[in-house]
């Protein structure tokens, strides 16, 4: 096997972690931030900062697939959310109230009414963060550096 | 009893303000649009929250502005048909039924879902998407819906309903319900009816009663009588319960005004299909007024005529066609269909 295949896979394993990770808490984020401006841009605040940054707390531990993965969370957890609770908010709010009341509570009209219709827009924000994860380069190279793991 | 009765003040500076108890059977919301009769329903539904009032049902307390009680929408036993009718589009009607009974178990939503599928002809439909069922089937749909949690009050936005869509809702439920309609037909079809302009009830009360004679100048303009005289009480005779109203170019008389003085200003109006046209010559005789006519518009079912004085009479189209060639007109303002106001 060419000397790059493991590394390539490992990529694809952390972006894939990361999605799954990112995915549930941040649309469920998404959904509780509907019409709270302020708190989303407090949440979307890692987006802002440099990779450097957020990677320098990750310096002092041993560079494994879980720190990989934890600091593609961090970045693909805001975007999730921010990319959800837009989508959320362009649903019509009558098929909600529908939902609401006919009985349905909270949960339900999340569930069954409001996630199936925003579902394709927030597959697609997934994918955006696969690929974001999987193409974040600033984090692993500092790390790398650190842990002297370069080629 | 179910009462209601709250204040909500919107950002687009509409002011609702409403006081109202809801009978059993239909209680029709007439009115211009923004009005606040949305506005209304979806306080009562408890999607928008008043800023101060209360609102009973059937005893039960929804919402207290005072002590800060506001029942979420899904405990307040309402069903609710939207204008939009908000069907959810990824279930097939009978799963958008089935969602509003799923506090039944199993077996029994199931019976209820075939039954209220068989009530509204809905039967064969039942595995299609809103999106392939024709607009009728929708409005079925969505009403089978507000209706299958067994509400103890029923919100009907204007969403196309019509008298035997009503009818059948009524056979299987007595509780009260609120319908706004833009149909005077329908207002009839009504046993009450509330007339609500710019957030307050212009004027309510029986159906019948209200459109036959309304009591008030707004209360005629809302319900689009044409026919609205400025005038002064020339005369009082309360010995031959009679009095002689003076509009200027013409003058009527109609029936005793009590509380009224002689030079009074009021207001009166009379339906356009209770006046009566005559040929000119022949006819002369009480509360005959010598007009010319200036339109003629054909609507469905009758004729409305456009006289000098803003004076409009609606015929039947047999009437017009025996009259349309008069020369000279004279109105007959029969006296016990005047409305003063």
């Amino acid at each position: 096997m060419h000397p790059t295949w493991p590394a390539a896979l490992e990529t694809l394993r952390v972006a894939a972690w990361v999605t799954a990770i990112s995915l549930a808490p941040g649309v469920w984020l998404g959904h509780l931030l509907q019409g709270r401006k302020a708190s989303s841009t407090v949440a979307a605040a890692p987006l802002l900062l440099p990779p450097t940054i957020v990677c320098s707390y990750f310096l002092f531990q041993p560079f494994t697939l879980t720190v990989a993965v934890a600091a593609g969370v961090i970045y693909g957890l805001p975007f999730l959310a921010r990319a959800a609770r837009l989508e959320f908010e362009r649903l019509d709010p009558r098929t909600l109230n529908a939902a609401r009341i006919a009985g349905a509570s909270e949960w339900r009209v999340f569930w069954r009414i409001a996630l199936p219709l925003a579902s394709r827009p927030l597959l697609c924000a997934a994918a955006t963060v696969f690929a974001l994860a999987g193409g974040q380069y600033a984090a692993t190279l500092w790390i790398a550096q650190i842990h002297s793991t370069r080629p | 009893m179910t009462h209601i009765r709250i204040a909500k003040k919107t950002p687009s500076g509409l002011s609702l303000d409403v006081d109202f108890s809801l009978a059993r059977g239909v209680t029709a919301l007439y009115g211009p649009a923004g009005g606040g009769k949305s506005l209304l329903l979806e306080s009562v539904a408890g999607f928008v929250q008043p800023d101060s009032g209360r609102i009973l049902l059937d005893d039960a307390i929804l919402f207290d502005a005072a002590a800060r009680v506001a029942v979420p929408p899904r405990r307040r036993a309402i069903g609710y048909v939207f204008q939009s009718l908000a069907l959810v589009p990824h279930m097939t009607l009978e799963r958008n039924i089935a969602f509003a009974a799923h506090r039944w178990p199993r077996l029994e939503r199931h019976r209820r879902v075939a039954e209220m599928l068989e009530r509204f002809e809905l039967s064969e439909v039942a595995g299609l998407l809103p999106a392939r069922a024709s607009a009728a089937q929708k409005l079925r749909c969505a009403v089978a819906r507000a209706l299958i949690g067994e509400p103890k009050l029923l919100l009907l936005e204007d969403a196309g309903a019509d008298e035997p869509l009503l009818a059948r809702i009524r056979e299987g439920f007595q509780n009260p319900m609120l319908l706004v309609t833009g149909d005077l037909d329908l207002c009839a079809a009504a046993g009450e009816l509330i007339l609500l302009e710019a957030g307050r009830i212009v004027e309510r009360g029986p159906a019948r009663v209200l459109l036959d004679r309304p009591q008030s100048v707004e209360a005629v303009r809302l319900l689009g009588i044409p026919n609205l005289f400025e005038g002064t009480i020339a005369a009082l005779d309360p010995g031959r319960n009679s009095s002689r109203l003076d509009f200027g170019a013409f003058s009527l008389s109609g029936p005793y005004l009590p509380g009224h003085f002689r030079g009074d200003r009021v207001s009166v109006a009379i339906r356009p299909d209770a006046l009566r046209v005559h040929a000119g010559k022949a006819a002369a005789g009480e509360n005959f007024v010598a007009a010319a006519l200036i339109r003629v518009s054909e609507r469905a079912r009758w004729v409305r005529m456009e006289f000098s004085g803003g004076i409009f009479a609606d015929l039947s189209r047999e009437e017009y066609l025996r009259q349309k060639d008069n020369q000279e007109w004279r109105i007959e303002f029969p006296s016990e269909s005047l409305l003063v106001l």
